[in-house]
């Protein structure tokens, strides 16, 4: 059942659980109001204008973030670090070397123990120094990027792969 | 009360809207400028009448409203936590998501004051030229830190 916040829009929660059955706290907003949409409109407008190497493929969507593009397939939005970690421990998720990072896994971006973001990698080697990642910025858009050219500090990161 | 400018929030606007963790966005927030403008400017009861106008009063209706309420709530993170901890205890906004997580973190950190450092301007001509074969130590040294 969603719930009202105001007329600016609403949230409700989908079932999300890991290999384990354990439940994953989420969040959907949905119903934006129309001057909000603009709002976002113009706001993605400005990123697009900031990071101008990247390449933008959804100027923005309330219903999902970087966590719910890289591990529930765009349905929703993950912010708890804490389940972030118990997704890896039971979806099977294992660290890689920066030097043995494939396109599909997973890089997170980590400052003083939270993971404040995450995306999928979508090329490495060659002309790309560092590997170029897929991923969703907040509410907001949802963009190809060098893994340090975004939002986010890529200082701490550390990248895994689904192994079983 | 009257609103703050609309524009007073706009980068606080695009921290939010890329913000995937309550702590991005503390952390973000407390690093941006206009935030800590709206912290020098405000009293501390006047940081919590716009936490209240923004999230209960008719600020609601505004498109700012929660960026303006999460951004007052940081700029009390500069104030010192004996003059908002129990409102902020108090604090009850549902339309504020990520309140309970920003709650623990400001109470947590308490990080209240700020700290500078005056360090003075190294120029040629106060720079006291001496033989190191003639310096000994006179008295005791005693670092001093400016806060404020």
């Amino acid at each position: 059942m969603p719930i009202s916040l105001g007329t600016r829009y609403s949230t409700r929660k989908i079932s999300l659980v890991t290999r384990e059955e354990n439940a994953i706290d989420n969040e959907q907003q949905l119903n934006l109001s129309n001057s909000l949409l603009t709002d976002l409109q113009g706001k993605a407008k400005k990123c697009r204008e900031q990071y101008k190497t990247c390449t933008f493929l959804v100027d923005y969507s309330p219903a999902y973030n970087c966590h719910g593009l890289a591990f529930a397939c765009r349905r929703t939005a993950i912010h708890d670090s804490k389940d972030l970690r118990t997704i890896l421990e039971d979806d099977c998720y294992e660290k890689v070397q920066d030097n043995d990072v494939k396109p599909g896994d997973i890089v997170l971006y980590i400052s003083t123990g939270d993971i404040e973001h995450s995306g999928i990698v979508v090329g490495t080697g060659g002309a790309y120094i560092v590997p170029l990642i897929r991923s969703k910025w907040g509410i907001g858009p949802e963009a190809i990027h060098h893994a340090n050219v975004c939002p986010y500090d890529f200082t701490y990161h550390e990248f895994y792969r689904v192994v079983k | 009360m009257k609103p703050l400018p609309k524009s007073t929030f706009d980068g606080a606007a695009q921290i939010h809207m890329v913000s995937n963790t309550p702590m991005y966005l503390y952390k973000h927030l407390r690093q941006n400028a206009d935030v800590s403008k709206v912290a020098d400017q405000l009293t501390t009861a006047e940081l919590l009448k716009s936490i209240s106008f923004y999230t209960t009063g008719k600020g609601t209706k505004l498109d700012e409203a929660v960026v303006a309420a999460y951004a007052c709530l940081v700029a009390l993170s500069f104030k010192p936590l004996s003059e908002f901890e129990d409102d902020l205890k108090a604090l009850d906004a549902s339309c504020l998501r990520w309140l309970p997580e920003l709650r623990e973190i400001i109470l947590s950190q308490n990080l209240s004051s700020r700290i500078e450092f005056n360090t003075p301007i190294i120029q040629e001509s106060n720079i006291q030229r001496v033989n190191p074969a003639d310096q000994k130590v006179k008295g005791k040294l005693t670092p001093t830190i400016w806060t404020g």
